[in-house]
């Protein structure tokens, strides 16, 4: 039992797989834009919280997961604007965020 | 006060999973959007667990105002239904200043944590241990110092995508003149 009410290390390690499956499940399922980069976003999260667990529990000194969180949470909200720019652009092009219709591009 | 941590340990998972799958599996795109709203403060909240307070203040404010920013110019001027409410409260002003509210209450509060963290040291007799505890103070030294190069790059990139985007706007007005 004291497993279960301790939280540890590994309690954040495996909430952080969780959310990072159901992300990669997120992004073979849905089908809207939008949904593919709020997924994406589940994943780089997940990435985060692994990265400030590490920091909390093993790097106590030095904090450095803190920093690459940060930069994760940056790329993250980088890519989210650009992908709603192409988003808008698409979605005045196509009239719809389907991604199954965008097939411009195949060869 | 490890009770505390558990209990709200497992009642942010429990929103983290719930709202996840909420998301993903919601029909309309909004009620999508506002599940991912609540799962940012949770994952906000994970990181307030692990004392990581600057993180989970920059965490906040930057996917509340991307998530906000999705749902403005994205989804609602796209969506069939009309939303009177919206309307009714004038969006504009609202939300800025609920915005503009959020960002002043998560820097006032890391910064007056970190203080009151530096502070209860030096009462303890020690600066020891507000270096292992003062994140915002970690994370600066640590930016400046080993990662200088790499947050110099973050910054380029930043700066190179923000002088992309302003462009590509300025080209679009010019050629629908």
């Amino acid at each position: 039992m004291s497993v279960v009410f301790n939280i540890g290390l590994y309690h954040y390690l495996i909430l952080a797989l969780v959310i990072f499956c159901i992300g990669l499940w997120g992004i073979v399922v849905c089908k809207n834009i939008i949904k593919l980069l709020v997924c994406a976003e589940f994943i780089l999260n997940a990435a985060g919280i692994n990265f400030v667990a590490f920091a909390s529990y093993v790097d106590v000194e030095n904090l450095s997961g803190l920093v690459f969180s940060l930069f994760i949470t940056i790329f993250a909200i980088a890519e989210l604007v650009l992908g709603v720019l192409l988003l808008i652009s698409i979605y005045k092009y196509k009239r719809s965020a389907d991604v199954e219709k965008l097939t411009d591009m195949k060869g | 006060m490890a009770a505390l941590e558990t209990i709200f340990f497992y009642i942010l998972a429990a929103v983290l999973i719930v709202c996840s799958f909420g998301a993903i599996l919601a029909r309309r795109v909004i009620s999508s959007l506002i599940f991912a709203l609540v799962w940012f403060l949770g994952v906000g909240g994970i990181y307030f667990l692990l004392n990581a307070t600057f993180n989970a203040a920059i965490q906040v404010l930057a996917y509340v105002s991307a998530l906000l920013m999705l749902l403005f110019v994205a989804v609602i001027p796209f969506e069939k239904e009309k939303y009177s409410f919206w309307g009714i409260l004038k969006p504009r002003i609202y939300i800025s200043a609920l915005s503009l509210l959020i960002i002043f209450v998560t820097l006032a509060w890391a910064i007056v944590d970190d203080y009151l963290v530096h502070i209860l040291d030096i009462m303890s007799g020690g600066f020891t241990l507000s270096r292992s505890l003062s994140t915002v103070y970690t994370i600066g030294e640590r930016l400046l110092t080993d990662y200088s190069v790499a947050f110099e790059l973050v910054a380029f990139v930043m700066f190179i995508l923000t002088v992309s985007i302003g462009m590509i706007c300025v080209i679009k007005q010019n050629e629908e003149v």
